[in-house]
């Protein structure tokens, strides 16, 4: 039947429209190994604002990004080059999702956020977050004044933490674990998560305060290591524009992500490699359930359902990955040379990110009807 | 004949290293992760020492068990701490120490167990084939003697035990069968990584049967893997193991939360989810009726997708043939459960049919089957909450329309089939946000558009059977027309960038879905009826226009004509074709000016 493989080729994940642009970060190595043996104890140079070079023996390996940030790169010019543009987009009514990426260590934390002994958001050091505040706040005034009184704007913000495969509310340390859920017209959301209604940036860094001291309560109260967690703070941006009778609404979710450190990643990945031992209980055979999915995954495009549903993070943030989102990954890495695995690893995760496509659709939804 | 402190010291001492391995180290800090292990490994050596002291004295196969006991701990306890080259001496001591004895009831269990860790030795080498080997001959081991002895063999922590704690035999066996079913285990992980997928299937399947046998197992969790397991059988249509896999997965998942279980208590966690296990059980159900009755299709269609009667009849006469030789199949293949189980099991797939339908009623009842399980996945899967996996359940549903509806010989009948599909798929569709649900939008505008494209050629058959047409079905078959190209046209809108202009080239995702989309719009504009002339000048001209389409860009994208080939010829042919018989028209319409 012509139709039936019509539809079939629509079955598998959406990949098309613009590519996951991806950014990588150098960040300088601690002061205790200073530079002053030039490019000795580095694994790698920055060779121009997209290309950079892994001195990998015999041959040296050359990476191209979209963006290559040196050591000596400026939060604000990585905001500027990374985020900027995806706050606008947002502000259009598009979907926008900035991820950080990179082992413990390679500076995820001071790209996104800023110094880590600093909850004081003036400091020049702030991050890609609270620099995203600011500059959206910026724009929801701009908009404002020049639309008048026919446009308003509601923003909304959530702040969550994956340790687990549980999910923890940062905005509500008290809240026991929650659960994902969808909705027909709003997607993929956090049942039960504290949503906090914000008008200004100073109001955003006061929420974004509270969740992450929240987080490293957690991490010592609860022994939960904050390097195996992944935090996800979103912005809902909505907006409203009347036009005669004809209401139009657009909204955008900003989703800034810190991943959880990649060195754990790269753990399960080799020890997928391996047997799983059977525990000293027969249910820790649970293994077999993997096997069978991975016989199952084979399947030559039959209809079939497979019982283990993806992870919290891929499915909280389906949409940004080859959905229907702008979307964006910061790749740190740390130069020195003792780095050099996971900084190949996190090199090839970022140039494999690039393969992966979104389709960005403005949102927009159109009420009312001229009566 | 031992040293200070006699047997029972050494007993204790093996005793306590035991303790300390499997439930010290547990609580061992972050900090010093191995400070029990390092400890039962310090305890082991001494034992072993007190051991060599004692050498002339006992008899030497009692001696040369215990010391293969000693340097399998010591071999597991290196590995647990990352030493693995340590640990491989040991362990490969160990089976030297045994080799001669391998198969007697003293030695055989510790013999597997020797070899099951050399396999997951070998594997954190990633060296599998050396891993599958060492894992090999222990399953040979275990057959051999199970067929030479078979009686319950000692337990390797018996050897370091006082005469009256020994275990009862029933214990024994328990244990040694649970080596065996942990070398099993791995194989099945081994053939996976091998890439060796059916024997990987084959051991998965034979695991989760000595789990049921042996009592090993969390009801939920078996049941999940077992019906996870039949939809691999339905993907190499084996319809008879995917069915006792998923009758098994009912009757062990009824067991939840009713069969107390010392060890293996469930967790909040394990209550919460039941419901939404059950779902997904009965979501496997409908994926293998819907399979079980497409399968049949294929079989049973001619070259333009019709029942073709004479396959049927064929069909028929050779399943009479066939159903002895299936029952001894039946016999050889590897069964869920003992006794009360299997009975169950059986009474389970008895419900539904595991053969290819032939027929309408044949179809009729697995499709019946089918949604029954669609109604219990629902009630779980709400809308409200699970809005992919309501909505994937919603398509099976409507898919199990669909390929019942090919056995229906009656078109009015299988066009109130069609009918009831629009009427699940529409109002979801409407209520969907593409902002969140792109992919799944353009799934059910196709399949809309499909389906009125269908419901409209069987209005067009059923009408070329009257004499004349009368102007309801005309009306009829226009509207579904209509319906059919609104949903194309939505599909091929949802391409369109946000600027509302249609992608110059097409991703290769969408590329045949586009153009087909493209194509049956063409064939819709032909269909139109119409008396007014003028009005069916213009269908033409747009039909003309969407087969120009196909023809203009494959020519500009010449990789996109594998994807569309036939689609491709019949809209060269009707591009040729159409402007004659326009031309035509237009003749028939001038004389009068």
């Amino acid at each position: 039947d012509l139709r039936d493989s019509a539809i079939s080729s629509l079955n598998s994940p959406s990949v098309e429209g613009d590519a996951i642009k991806v950014f990588v970060r150098v960040r300088p190595p601690s002061d205790g190994t200073a530079l002053t043996n030039g490019d000795q104890g580095l694994c790698l140079s920055v060779l121009s604002s997209n290309t950079i070079r892994l001195h990998s023996k015999p041959e040296p390996k050359i990476f191209t990004f979209d963006y290559v940030a040196n050591m000596e790169t400026t939060q604000e010019s990585v905001f500027s080059s990374v985020a900027k543009n995806i706050v606008e987009s947002c502000m259009n009514g598009y979907n926008g999702t900035i991820f950080a990426y990179g082992q413990t260590g390679s500076g995820k934390t001071f790209t996104m956020m800023g110094p880590s002994d600093s909850d004081n958001f003036t400091h020049s050091l702030r991050g890609v977050i609270p620099r995203s505040f600011e500059y959206l706040f910026f724009l929801i005034e701009r908009e404002k004044e020049k639309a008048g009184s026919g446009k308003s704007f509601l923003c909304k913000c959530s702040f969550i933490e994956i340790y687990n495969e549980q999910i923890f509310d940062l905005l509500d340390s008290a809240s026991a674990g929650l659960f994902l859920r969808e909705h027909i017209k709003k997607g993929v959301f956090v049942d039960g998560a504290v949503e906090q209604v914000l008008s200004s940036a100073a109001e955003a860094y006061q929420v974004l305060t509270t969740g992450w001291r929240n987080r490293r309560v957690a991490s010592t109260s609860m022994n939960r290591e904050s390097s195996r967690s992944h935090a996800v703070f979103t912005i809902t941006v909505e907006s409203m524009e009347k036009n005669n009778e004809v209401v139009n609404i657009r909204s955008s979710l900003l989703n800034l992500v810190d991943l959880a450190g990649s060195e754990r990643q790269k753990d399960t990945h080799t020890e997928g490699l391996r047997l799983k031992e059977a525990g000293n209980i027969n249910r820790s055979l649970s293994c077999l359930g993997q096997v069978i999915t991975a016989l199952v995954d084979v399947g030559n495009g039959k209809q079939r359902h497979v019982c283990y549903r993806d992870s919290k993070l891929t499915f909280l943030l389906r949409d940004s990955l080859g959905g229907n989102a702008k979307t964006c990954i910061i790749a740190n890495v740390h130069p020195g040379s003792k780095c050099f695995g996971e900084t190949l690893s996190t090199l090839n995760f970022a140039q494999r990110a690039k393969l992966i496509k979104n389709k960005a659709v403005v949102n927009e939804d159109t009420q009312g009807n001229v009566s | 004949a031992t040293a200070a402190g006699g047997w029972p010291a050494v007993c204790g001492k093996f005793r306590a290293a035991r303790t300390l391995s499997a439930v010290e180290s547990l609580k061992d800090p972050e900090t010093e992760p191995y400070r029990s292990k390092y400890s039962a490994r310090a305890l082991l050596q001494e034992v072993k020492q007190l051991l060599s002291a004692a050498e002339e004295g006992g008899e030497a196969r009692v001696l040369a068990v215990r010391r293969a006991v000693l340097e399998y701990e010591l071999g597991v306890n290196h590995t647990d701490t990352e030493e693995l080259s340590a640990g491989e001496e040991h362990l490969q001591r160990c089976t030297q120490l045994l080799e001669p004895h391998r198969l007697s009831p003293h030695c055989v269990s510790l013999y597997i167990q020797a070899q099951n860790n050399l396999g997951i030795l070998w594997s954190r080498r990633d060296e599998i084939e050396t891993a599958q080997t060492y894992l090999e001959s222990a399953e040979a081991l275990y057959n051999q003697y199970m067929k030479e002895d078979g009686n319950p063999p000692l337990d390797p922590s018996e050897h370091f035990m006082a005469e009256e704690e020994k275990l009862t035999d029933q214990e024994r066996s328990k244990r040694f069968e649970k080596a065996y079913t942990h070398t099993l285990y791995y194989l099945a992980q081994a053939y996976q990584h091998l890439d060796m997928i059916e024997k990987a299937a084959q051991y998965c399947h034979t695991t989760l049967k000595r789990q049921l046998e042996y009592c090993g197992y969390y009801p939920v969790e078996w049941a999940r893997n077992a019906a996870t397991l039949s939809q691999y059988y339905l993907s190499k249509e084996c319809f008879m193991e995917a069915r006792h896999c998923l009758a098994a997965a009912s009757v062990i998942f009824s067991q939840a939360g009713q069969v107390p279980s010392a060890e293996d208590n469930e967790t909040e966690q394990d209550q919460h989810d039941l419901p939404e296990r059950k779902a997904e059980i009965a979501r496997c159900w409908i994926k293998y009726c819907l399979n079980l009755l497409q399968s049949a299709r294929k079989l049973l269609e001619d070259n333009i997708g019709e029942l073709d009667p004479d396959r049927q009849l064929e069909l028929k006469a050779q399943r009479k043939n066939e159903e002895d030789e299936k029952e001894k199949g039946r016999k050889k293949a590897v069964l869920f459960g003992t006794s009360d189980i299997c009975d169950s099991v059986l009474a389970m797939e008895e419900k539904v049919s595991s053969v290819y339908p032939l027929d309408f009623q044949e179809a009729r009842e697995i499709f019946l089957v089918g949604q029954n399980y669609v109604q219990e996945a629902k009630e779980f899967f709400q809308v409200d909450g699970y809005v992919t996996d309501h909505i994937e359940i919603v398509q099976d549903h409507s898919a199990l329309f669909k390929v019942l509806a090919f056995f229906e010989e009656d078109y009015e009948r299988r066009c109130k089939m069609h009918k009831r599909r629009i009427d699940m798929l529409e109002p979801i569709y409407a209520d969907l946000n593409p902002q969140y649900y792109l992919l799944i939008c353009r799934q059910l505008q196709c399949e809309l558009a499909d389906t009125y494209f269908e419901m409209m050629d069987l209005k067009v058959a059923i009408g070329n059977r009257l004499e004349k047409l009368d102007s309801h079905t005309v009306k009829k078959i226009n509207s579904l027309a209509q319906f059919a190209i609104k949903y194309y046209e939505l599909f091929l809108d949802s391409l369109r960038n946000p600027d509302k202009v249609f992608p110059e080239k097409l991703e290769e995702d969408v590329l045949r879905p586009a153009m087909v989309a493209k194509f049956h719009i063409a064939r819709l504009y032909g269909k139109l009826i119409t008396s007014d002339s003028k009005k069916q000048l213009e269908n033409m001209q747009t039909s003309l226009e969407y087969y120009t389409f196909l023809v203009d860009y494959c020519e500009k994208y010449p990789d996109a004509v594998p994807a569309v080939e036939t689609e491709l010829e019949l809209s060269k042919e009707m591009v040729s074709l159409l402007p004659a018989s326009m031309e035509r028209l237009r003749a028939n319409l001038s004389p009068c000016v």
